[in-house]
């Protein structure tokens, strides 16, 4: 009975009285394995097996990586075993590799999910049970699906460098390791691109600048690994070393999950909420980011350079993510609204994280501020604190906190090494000063144009975009043009120009015009005030209740004792909940 | 589970629009478990928008649409669970037979196991693909497309179905079995909203219409109703053994009877009033000694309903 099923499952026209062959039994475990699977990558999984595009590659991967394995013999024949040919080899294969995963799979990616909202195909899967991000998930899944075959197809030659001289297997499992990190970050990335438009002439013009991005980082990546295998930067026996492979994969989890979730917001349903998870991402990636520096500080190098390359991260970082955020719209769709957070507290702290173009203005600058306290602090570690070479923080600071007495030693420990760095804390606190005051003025920007048309994403990045170049620019053409174009050094009226009033911050000259960096400081305050001010009506939105049909289903499917809402009253229906 | 009292559908003045243009104009109808709705209009009536609005992939500028009491806007994952809708073109993927595209639909649903297979199999008979199943749907004929489109839409087996023009390009023999399937669907408790241009074949299927144009629900009801909301008089043609003239002089002096015409043993003319005043009528004839050989009302198609209600305006 149970046979017959299966094999009814598998086969849809089984002829019952057909014996059932090995190819039946295994086709039947395949199918019950994949019932877990995403629905999208079981198709593509089938349509691959058919497709012409996958074929082709496939056969010519397998053989050009034979062409390459006996023209490598051949070329150095004689002393293949003792020569050290490995690295040679190795490389030639990872072109072999690199053409299909940092250019097909992404491209691939790109397209077959371009194509569904072309074709119509999209609309029908997002009626079904499948949400956004699965969708999206699936694509990339099949993109893995690809890169795993086109690596195990490669992998009996990759094997066989390791048996030649030359090259470690370190070596080896990075460049294949990191390869596979960029491409599955590409294809990522691609998937973020086909969801960005949906007309055919903004896909094909997308498509040309996506292919000229991958062939551009394809390139990169190509010329990064050469070097690699010939600098010998894969020093697994330093314990530097495995803390940079932490520091990398943290980055890239967290890139890898804000493209997915960005992806799957572009096309979630209208009224869904877009911008919480994003934001809760962005938040997580600047806690670890910053975590990893301090670490770097603490367990490495006590350099102030440290605080400013983190800094100037941090300003890149948010300044685009931003510029992106104040874009958003602020009226919440009753469907979101049944989520909002209802407590005092929970209303204070999550309403930064509600979709809207205020909140991801404060949001943003609360988090830029956050990020410069945690740079200040890195430029206040005082030296003897830190003893480069050991394995943990523990280690490197319990010696020295229990010899030393706490408070009065360690107060002025920590003022003095930050006053010997105050060139770098006046760079940090002002880089993230223009962040807030440009931010600002873009958002009011993004306010004014709103009272005439309805503008989004696209244009609070561009107007962000115009008002940084503009910043810097015109008050720097104006000084030339007033003083008959001859250098004059920095001026006051350079105030705006964000670039040369960092760049004499970091000569440590900036305070000799101190109304400049005072006018900025100031600025940034009174924007960020007047921009909170405009935040009210964002921040009075408030919870309503599911209606009654919804509760009711609620209830239905999932039959609980309903939560009370005080201690006093103990007993009630759920439909009190307001 | 079902409440009686919730419409399955329900359009609450709905708005969409594209620009200037305003595709759909104020419209509001409902529709309860177990009925067929037609929805017929000229081309660029806003037939489909309102329809891919209650299908949750598109949003209302005003309004809101609900299937089962829930919100389209608000709960759409709520609705996509209970509707199938069917649209009209079809998406296709390469490289893909029939089987495989239906048992996508079907775990993009959530269907697993068993389940699966059983709607599956349901669905492969009920549309007649069994024979089909490892056929390329690139190869496919438009009915076969069309019936596989069906049997995509049913594959959870929602208890809402809308469908867009699905008689399309078939064939006559095809657009019966459509009929009838659509029948079947109906008899098993389905809520169906289905539009067409093929009048005749919506007035069979169809327990109620509604006719759209420009965005406007002109009129809706059973075609009857919307017959006689339209025009207070119906055409009466009576066939009178000698005497027509005679009769034609008795009907002049009624005030209920207008327009009539002489056509030999024949007098048409038009009877303002319901039924129950045309049975009377008929009865005074007989009983004035006319020698009545037929008497009929004119047997409204939905064609003349549909000519009459719309104007021919294009937007
Ligand atoms: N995406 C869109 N952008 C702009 N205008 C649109 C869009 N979709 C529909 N329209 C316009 O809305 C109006 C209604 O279109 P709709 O497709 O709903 O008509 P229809 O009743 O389905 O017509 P048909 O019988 O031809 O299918 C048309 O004027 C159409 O041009
Ligand atoms: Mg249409």
């Amino acid at each position: 009975m149970s046979s017959l099923d299966s094999a009814l499952k598998s086969t849809p026209n089984a002829d019952s009285t057909q014996r059932e062959t090995w190819w039946d039994r295994v086709e039947a475990v395949l199918e019950r394995g994949s019932e877990w699977l995403n629905p999208i990558l079981v198709k593509e999984a089938r349509q691959a097996l058919k497709s012409r595009q996958f074929v082709v590659t496939f056969t010519l991967l397998l053989l050009l990586g034979w062409v390459w394995t006996i023209f490598g013999v051949f070329l150095s024949a004689p002393g293949i075993f003792y020569g050290a040919e490995g690295k040679g080899m190795l490389f030639g294969y990872f072109l072999v590799l690199a053409v299909p995963l940092l250019v097909v799979v992404p491209f691939s990616a790109f397209r077959s999910l371009a194509a569904e909202r072309e074709d119509g195909t999209y609309e029908l899967i997002s009626i079904t049970a499948l949400n956004a991000r699965q969708i999206v998930s699936g694509k990339l899944g099949s993109a893995v699906l690809q890169m795993m075959v086109y690596f195990s197809a490669l992998a009996p030659c990759v094997a066989f460098t390791y048996l030649l001289r030359g090259v470690d297997i370190f070596s080896i499992f990075f460049v294949l390791y990191y390869t596979f990190l960029v491409s599955l970050l590409l294809s990522t990335f691609a998937l973020l691109v086909a969801t960005a438009s949906r007309s055919r002439q903004w896909q094909s013009l997308l498509s040309v600048l996506l292919l000229l991005v991958l062939l551009f980082v394809g390139g990169m990546w190509i010329t990064f690994i050469y070097s690699s295998l010939y600098e010998n930067i894969w020093r697994a026996d330093l314990w530097e070393f495995w803390a940079v492979q932490g520091f990398l994969l943290t980055n890239f989890v967290m890139f890898f999950m804000l493209f997915l979730w960005a992806a799957g917001a572009q096309i979630s349903f209208p009224s869904d909420n877009r911008s919480t998870r994003m934001r809760y991402i962005m938040f997580l990636h600047q806690a670890f980011f910053i975590g990893w520096m301090v670490y770097f500080t603490i367990a490495i190098d006590n350099e102030p350079e440290l605080a400013i390359v983190s800094i100037v991260v941090g300003c890149i970082y948010w300044g685009v993510l931003g510029a992106l955020l104040i874009g958003e719209y602020p009226q919440l769709s009753p469907r979101v609204r049944r989520e909002l957070p209802q407590s005092f507290l929970g209303r204070m702290t999550w309403t930064w994280f509600n979709p809207g173009s205020g909140t991801g203005y404060i949001f943003t600058s609360l988090n830029i501020s956050f990020f410069a306290v945690a740079c200040l602090v890195m430029l206040s570690i005082p030296d003897h604190l830190v003893q480069s070479y050991t394995l943990t923080i523990a280690t490197s600071i319990a010696p020295t906190v229990a010899t030393s007495s706490p408070v009065i030693d360690w107060v002025p420990a920590f003022t003095n090494q930050f006053a010997s760095n105050f060139r770098e804390s006046s760079f940090v606190i002002l880089a993230a000063a223009y962040v807030v005051a440009y931010l600002g003025v873009s958002r009011l920007m993004v306010l004014l144009a709103r009272q005439v048309a309805s503008v989004g994403l696209m244009f609070s990045l561009l107007i962000t975009i115009f008002f940084a170049i503009a910043g810097a620019a015109l008050p720097w053409i104006f000084q030339f043009w007033l003083f008959n174009y001859r250098n004059e050094g920095y001026t006051i009226l350079q105030v705006t120009n964000w670039a040369w009033t960092l760049e004499e911050t970091a000569d440590g000259n900036i305070w000799n015009h101190w109304p400049s960096p005072v006018g900025v400081l100031l600025g940034a305050l009174v924007i960020f005030l007047v921009n909170l001010i405009l935040t009210a009506g964002e921040v009075a939105q408030v919870r309503i209740a599911a209606p009654q049909r919804v509760q009711d289903e609620q209830l239905t499917l999932h039959p609980v004792k309903p939560k009370r809402n005080s201690p006093w009253d103990d007993e009630k229906p759920a439909s009190s909940n307001a | 589970m079902q409440i009686s009292t919730t419409p399955t559908i329900e359009l609450h003045r709905l708005h969409r629009l594209f620009g200037s243009t305003h595709a759909v104009n104020d419209i509001s109808f409902e529709v309860h478990r177990g009925q067929v709705y037609g929805y017929i209009g000229p081309n660029g009536a806003g037939k489909t928008t309102s329809m891919r609005i209650l299908s949750t992939l598109d949003l209302p500028t005003y309004g809101d649409a609900f299937v089962d009491g829930f919100s389209c806007i608000n709960d759409p994952d709520r609705v996509r669970r209970r509707l199938g809708f069917m649209p009209d073109y079809f998406g296709t993927y390469a490289n893909v037979n029939c089987w495989e595209y239906l048992d996508f639909f079907a775990r993009a649903h959530g269907l697993v196991g068993r389940e699966r297979s059983q709607a599956l199999r349901r669905v492969m008979a009920f549309t007649g693909l069994n024979l089909l199943a490892e056929k390329p749907i690139r190869g496919l004929s438009k009915g076969m497309k069309q019936r596989l489109c069906l049997g995509r839409t049913l594959i959870h087996d929602p208890a809402v179905l809308i469908l867009d023009e699905p008689a399309a390009g078939l064939d006559p023999r095809a657009r019966i079995e459509l009929r009838e399937m659509i029948g079947q669907l109906a008899a098993d408790g389905k809520t169906i909203l289905v539009s067409s241009h093929i009048l005749t074949e919506l007035a069979e299927m169809c327990d109620r219409v509604g006719i759209i144009e420009q965005g406007r629900l002109l009129a809706t009801g059973t075609v009857e109703e919307i017959q006689r909301q339209q025009s207070q008089a119906s055409e009466v043609r009576v066939r009178v053994l000698g005497g027509a003239q005679a009769l034609s002089q008795w009907l002049g002096a009624r005030e209920d009877v207008e327009k009539i015409v002489l056509d030999g043993e024949y007098v048409n003319f038009a009877h303002a009033g319901v039924r129950e005043a045309e049975v009377e009528l008929l009865r005074e004839m007989v009983v004035a000694g006319f020698a009545i050989l037929e008497f009929g009302t004119h047997q409204t198609t939905l064609e003349d309903v549909f000519l009459q209600v719309t104007r021919g305006y294009v937007q």
